[in-house]
């Protein structure tokens, strides 16, 4: 659910019930509030607000440029942001402050991220990709950390490439990794910067599969995307970012099929034309 | 016969300084890499200005400055010590420009999934950053190695016992200047013709794992 969409200022996050009803007033399992960054003159994030609950999916579309893939990184604090705050769980981050290394390591904690170019680790193989973080940050044993990888990769189907090393599988196949190697960290959240955007339509489509496997097991995501179809049909909600403000948030199926801001319109109509 | 075994006395002084010096240049000059792209603007600055002194003045004149300047007066030094301040100071300052150019080759990506993988910043340059950097380094300190090696010829001019040193003797002893010469080139040749290629070698079995 989001708060203040289009307004631009800050409103406080509430905890009302989404359109439909799906979700209980309860506390949102991620929170954006005010968020604002800047690169010199050039303001990308606008006071973005924005929450999502326990086992929600929500959508972020927009032309190039929108801020989109800036608010994930703002998010988990790869980009700090110059103000506002972030919470996931019981963590609150603010930006323009100096972080507490341990607030970081909390909040990243909690958050899985996936990136548009898989940012796989060239010189270790599958199985290691996926173990790594879990023997250095959750303190598993090497053992035990290759057997949840491998249960990792059985769901996202690649079993069979453990001890490949990431040049010899193909896009999507590393994307899936990628995908395995955030889960490995047990994460409230999920945070998908265009996940197919590098990949061609059919091996978008494998990583799309995964996705929505994820979303059948409950987990909470962001994902940023081109993909209309998974905005329209996966995520509950959408969200459109235009010039660093979010011009329209609503159910996914309205925003897609009877946008409410000229904004809005023009880009579906661009991405329909297409 | 006796020609050649007179030259390949001074082969183990040779490899010695040149193993030496690459080995302190290769400890030290990670450290320094770190001072060169530190985010701290003092030591960055006073790293840059280090570098340009050590690389602005040729070898021999800094085997001259430690050895005729330094070692007489200041501190006793033998030569062999000499040598190895000058030749590990430079190769430290060249191997730190090698690891760097690793480091930069490096893509951000990287350093992205691993902080939000929550990594440590002494596990993101052990597990991420050192071996994709050693890996990008390797072929330019093989290069570099055998540079030195060459270059370790300098140290006859201080009467180390060295190839060059032993084939300028017995040019001088035997007026063979040309068989000499020639004789102790092709030694340089057999001692690095192998490193390259073992480095090439290496350099195609790892790349062979990692790319495409």
């Amino acid at each position: 659910m989001l708060d203040g969409a289009a307004s631009g200022g800050p409103e406080p996050i509430g905890a009302q019930p989404a359109p439909g009803g799906a979700y209980a007033a309860v506390r949102p399992a991620l929170s954006v509030q005010n968020v604002y960054k800047s690169f010199g003159t050039h303001v990308v994030l606008s006071d973005i607000n924005l929450s999502i609950h326990t086992g929600e999916v929500l959508a972020i579309i927009g032309p190039s440029g929108s801020g989109k893939s800036t608010l994930l990184r703002c998010i988990n604090f790869l980009e700090p942001p110059d103000r506002g705050i972030v919470t996931v769980g019981d963590v609150s981050v603010s930006g323009g402050v100096p972080v507490a290394r341990r607030e970081l390591w909390r909040l990243r904690q909690n958050l899985g991220m996936v990136f548009q170019s898989f940012n796989l680790f060239p010189h270790m193989n599958v199985l290691r990709n996926v173990s790594l973080a879990q023997e250095r940050v959750l303190g598993r044993s090497r053992k035990e950390a290759d057997e949840v990888s491998l249960q990792l990769l059985a769901r996202v189907g690649l079993t069979d490439k453990a001890q490949q090393y990431p040049a010899r599988c193909s896009g999507g196949q590393q994307q899936r990794i990628a995908i395995a190697r955030a889960l490995a960290l047990d994460p409230k959240v999920m945070l998908f910067d265009e996940p197919t955007s590098s990949l061609d339509p059919e091996l978008g489509f494998e990583v799309l599969v995964v996705m929505r496997k994820l979303v059948e097991s409950g987990m909470t995501m962001i994902v940023v995307t081109h993909e209309m179809g998974f905005a329209e049909n996966v995520s509950e909600h959408t969200m459109v970012m235009a010039e660093g403000v979010v011009v329209e948030y609503g159910p996914s199926r309205e925003v897609m099929r009877n946008p409410q801001t000229e904004r809005t319109k023009r880009f579906l109509r661009a991405v329909s034309e297409r | 016969m006796g020609m050649l075994l007179q030259l390949l006395r001074g082969l183990p002084w040779t490899l010695a300084l040149m193993a030496t010096a690459f080995a302190v240049g290769s400890v030290l000059g990670l450290p320094l890499m770190m001072a060169r792209v530190s985010r701290l603007l003092p030591l960055r600055l006073a790293a840059t200005v280090l570098f340009a002194i050590v690389r602005s003045i040729p070898p021999l004149v800094w085997l001259f400055i430690i050895f005729f300047g330094i070692g007489f007066g200041l501190i006793n030094m033998s030569a062999f010590t000499a040598c190895l301040i000058a030749f590990g100071m430079i190769a430290a300052i060249n191997m730190a420009e090698i690891y760097r150019g690793g480091l930069i080759a490096i893509h951000f990506g990287q350093f992205e999934a691993a902080h939000a993988l929550n990594l440590s910043g002494w596990h993101v340059f052990r597990d991420v950053v050192a071996p994709q950097m050693f890996r990008v380094a390797l072929p330019s300190s093989a290069t570099y190695a055998i540079g030195l090696f060459k270059d370790s010829a300098i140290a006859s001019t201080i009467g180390i016992p060295e190839l060059t040193y032993q084939a300028n003797y017995l040019s001088q002893t035997t007026f063979q200047g040309l068989k000499v010469f020639g004789l102790v080139g092709l030694i340089y040749i057999a001692v690095s013709l192998p490193v390259a290629w073992m480095s090439r070698l290496l350099d195609a079995k790892i790349r062979a794992k990692v790319a495409r």
